[in-house]
């Protein structure tokens, strides 16, 4: 098949999961003999160094989603959100380029926010190609909450109507269905590129050296919704009132900020010589890294749609304590018992590690089958990937006819582009400036908090902050 | 999400009982009666027609049913929640679309494969605003009620077509010849507004004294200084009555016992206001075609429209002329009973062919007839 994927971002630009997962099933498409296109932006700086695979083809025809700002601080606002929840007519255009020049058979979507999501789909959907959406994160919720000086839900929900899904995650699925459902749709986990590990099943407590430190880690986006600061807190009570002899390794991209908060929150519970800040790793080192590593904590994002470090750690032979809300948690085994059911209280991050240092028997019961009963699942190569692929063929199999309300390409686009403009013009004509993120983060009163960064210590920031989004999400 | 394939939004409440809200209404009963599954929507107040977006996606429209006879709302809910539903829709009519900004956001709003009409039944507070940020494409069309009402969009740059009705065919009675009487027994039907010049049907029909009579039927409409206005020309004649509100079977009744209909609407009013357009279409000449009764229209664009169609153009006089109202009213009176009926009776099938409620819907749905007056138009 010729496959054309289309993303957002795509390496060297990376921001998390969604384009490495991309760029993995770009890649194992590719391997397993089909043909690959990649469509994506022109993302102009960067902030992450990842590699890129020269033997994907790539090519950068949408406008620049993001914008980052060089050096160390993290710095991504979106370029616009009609970007984020409406159309780009320019985008809709080159991306119809695309296609009638290309001709793919199947057109598989990642992440299309930023994209102006509802004309990608629309004119995806048009081109009359089959076309997939891989659900790795919250889609709905990104363009409900996008729907500023327009109104386009509908819109998107229509669209759903129109192409096909497959999802990290169940609990992804089902938060994607909050705006309309997928003609049809499907769960297939993420898959983790076994082959890719040399130096799988290396790690565990069995490397664990008598009266050693235990070498914890916690990998990733190094970030504070990923909960990497109560981990930080747990080694503290960890070593202090559990009187545990424990290491935490840090591997990931860390933002100066945020990494002064962590030191600080360590500093805070006496244990600032046991945390080690790796930063950012290639995949090779990386995972060498985690071959010496005894045990993985990873919090994970509150809505986490999947988690790949999850897998990827268990894989490594380790076990692994993860976040309950993740949806890497649908591939453990249903009597896993590192599950973090408080994710963001330390203490109860605590006395699960606790668990697994202290209850041997368990865990090593576990470090024996863990790695493979996650890879029986999450096998990019032989298990994701096909399963993948084989749910296309059966969508391309059955769908022959044209819909009843089907429509020539260039008149739907004509009709996405005036739909869009007539938005516009209003606005404009009532005198009504394009609302943009940065707008909205002077509306929040930015200045208030540029003061109270410098008043208040880093780690009570971000602890504020953690409690501020706790509210917030409760409130609606 | 809804499950029915077409949605009928007014931009105006559909509790007055107007020309507009009642083609609207009549249009809603038409698609039930082709077999289409529909909504009705309409606003559920007059909406401010440019408010910025915030607050036009706080507006609320109310989903109506008629099954008591009379709309009543079923679902109330924001703007933002109707565009919502509107993607579920398949096709989508929006009528008195010139008075809110928010038709924008319907047009907006709509998937591609979504067919949507728009038909603006005589209110136009926005109509230079549309015509400067509407974007043609193929999936809209503008559908007028009437020619004129069409070339009107087509001289904003936009091109139209039209398509009218008017009545059902079971509302259609064979014109009989009414009782031979001395007098003409004339009728007027509308809401008691300035541009509708009941005075002029008042000072013709005083003139003639003994030898006719003039009922008039309809609402008062909130103008109260030409209500009293009406009441003292009324008092003056001797021959002349507001009769006020009739509901449908009572003014069919009273049609039923009339010889002439007068259709009076004029650009001017009565206290020299000029008006763009007074009348898109006439339903009060259809209606009186129905009922066997002879329509006298005043010479503006949309009677005359009617009337050529009818056979009826010997009927029409210039706007505000009296003296010609009075003229043709005595021409009436040479007739016979017979002969009104056997002019009536032609124009009946007439009527029939073009004007019927009962395939409104598959018309409209079928893209119906695009005027040449309209496309002769385009800039």
């Amino acid at each position: 098949m010729r496959i054309l994927f289309v993303t957002n971002l795509f390496p060297p630009h990376v921001i998390g999961g969604y384009e490495l997962g991309c760029e993995m099933h770009a890649a194992s498409a590719q391997r397993a003999g089909h043909q690959v296109l990649v469509a994506t932006s022109m993302s102009f700086g960067s902030l992450r160094k990842h590699s890129c695979r020269p033997d994907i083809d790539v090519r950068q025809i949408f406008e620049p989603v993001f914008n980052y700002a060089s050096g160390d601080r993290l710095y991504q606002r979106p370029v616009s959100y009609a970007g984020q929840g409406g159309v780009n007519p320019g985008n809709c255009l080159a991306f119809q380029e695309l296609i009638r020049s290309w001709r793919p058979d199947v057109i598989w979507v990642h992440n299309p926010l930023g994209l102006g999501p509802v004309g990608i789909l629309e004119t995806s959907a048009a081109s009359g190609v089959l076309t997939v959406v891989h659900l790795m994160d919250e889609l709905d919720e990104g363009i409900r909450s996008s729907q500023l000086g327009f109104e386009l839900s509908g819109r998107w929900a229509a669209v759903k109507r129109r192409v096909h899904a497959i999802a990290c995650s169940s609990g992804t699925l089902q938060a994607n269905s909050r705006i309309g459902r997928y003609a049809s749709a499907t769960v297939i986990p993420g898959g983790v590129e076994i082959d890719a590990i040399p130096c799988r099943q290396a790690g565990g407590m069995a490397g664990l050296p008598p009266g050693g430190p235990v070498r914890m880690v916690s990998f990733g986006q190094m970030k504070s919704h990923k909960g990497v600061q109560h981990v930080v807190s747990a080694l503290g009570i960890l070593r202090k009132q559990m009187k545990l002899d424990v290491e935490l390794h840090l591997i990931g991209n860390c933002a100066g900020d945020f990494d002064r908060a962590l030191c600080g929150i360590a500093a805070s519970a006496g244990c600032a010589a046991a945390l080690h800040r790796h930063g950012y790793k290639e995949k090779p080192n990386l995972h060498a890294l985690l071959a010496t590593m005894h045990l993985a904590v990873l919090p994970l994002n509150e809505h986490e749609a999947f988690g790949l470090v999850a897998p990827e750690a268990a894989v490594h032979g380790m076990c692994v304590a993860i976040g309950c809300n993740a949806g890497c948690r649908e591939v453990f085994p249903a009597d896993y018992p590192y599950i973090l059911s408080a994710r963001d209280d330390p203490q109860a991050i605590a006395m699960t590690v606790h668990r697994m240092i202290t209850n041997v028997a368990e865990r090593r019961a576990w470090e024996a089958s863990l790695a493979a009963h996650i890879a029986e699942q999450c096998d990019l190569d032989r298990v994701v990937m096909p399963r993948c692929l084989r749910y296309i063929e059966t969508i391309r199999a059955r769908t022959t006819a044209r819909p009843s309300d089907f429509l020539p390409a260039e008149e739907a686009m004509e009709r996405t582009i005036a739909t869009w403009q007539m938005n516009r013009n209003l606005s404009h004509l009532l005198g009504e400036k394009e609302a943009a993120p940065e707008d909205k983060q002077r509306r929040l009163g930015r200045r208030i908090n540029r003061l109270l960064r410098r008043v208040v210590p880093p780690a009570i920031q971000y602890q504020l902050k953690t409690t501020a989004t706790k509210f917030r999400r409760r409130a609606g | 999400m809804n499950a029915t394939s077409a949605a009928i939004i007014s931009q105006l409440p559909l509790d007055v009982v107007g020309g507009g809200e009642r083609f609207t209404l009549e249009t809603y009963r038409s698609a039930l009666a082709c077999g289409q599954t529909v909504d009705l929507w309409c606003a559920a107040a007059g909406h401010a027609p440019l408010e910025r977006h915030a607050r036009r996606m706080s507006q609320a429209y109310s989903r109506l049913s008629l099954d008591s006879g009379t709309p009543v709302p079923v679902e109330t809910v924001t703007l933002q929640k109707l565009l919502h539903y509107q993607g579920g829709y398949e096709r989508v009519v929006i009528h008195q679309h010139l008075v809110n900004s928010s038709t924008l956001d319907m047009l907006s709003a709509a998937p591609p494969t979504q067919r949507i009409v728009l038909t603006s039944l005589g209110a136009e507070p926005i109509a230079d605003l549309f015509a400067k940020a509407y974007e043609p494409h193929s999936g809209v069309e503008i559908m007028e009620i009437s020619g004129y009402a069409a070339a009107r969009s087509t001289v904003r740059g936009m091109l139209a077509s039209y398509l009218s009705a008017g009545v059902w065919r079971n509302e259609l009675m064979p014109p009989e010849p009414r009782s031979s009487s001395s007098k003409v027994r004339a009728v007027g039907v509308g809401r008691l507004l300035p541009h509708k010049a009941f005075e002029i049907a008042i000072d013709a029909v005083a003139g003639l004294g003994n030898e006719a009579t003039l009922a008039i039927i309809g609402p008062a409409s909130g103008d109260a200084a030409y209500v009293r206005h009406l009441q003292s020309k009324v008092r003056r004649a001797n021959n002349c009555q507001i009769v006020g509100y009739l509901d449908d079977q009572a003014r069919r009744a009273a049609l039923a016992q009339a010889d002439v209909l007068l259709a009076n609407s004029a650009h001017v009013t009565y206290t020299g206001k000029r008006l763009d357009q007074p009348e898109l279409l006439g339903l009060v000449i259809l209606e009186a075609v129905a009922n066997g009764v002879l329509p006298i229209a005043s010479d503006i664009p949309s009677f005359r429209e009617i009337c050529t169609k009818l056979g009826l153009e010997r009927w029409l006089y210039p706007e505000r002329d009296v003296d010609a109202l009075r003229h043709l009213l005595c021409t009436v009176r040479e007739l016979s009973p017979f002969q009104r009926c056997r002019i009536v009776s032609e124009a009946a099938v007439r009527l029939g062919e073009d004007y019927l409620w009962d395939d409104y819907w598959r018309r409209l749905a079928g893209h119906g007839e695009v005027g040449p007056a309209a496309l002769s138009h385009v800039a």
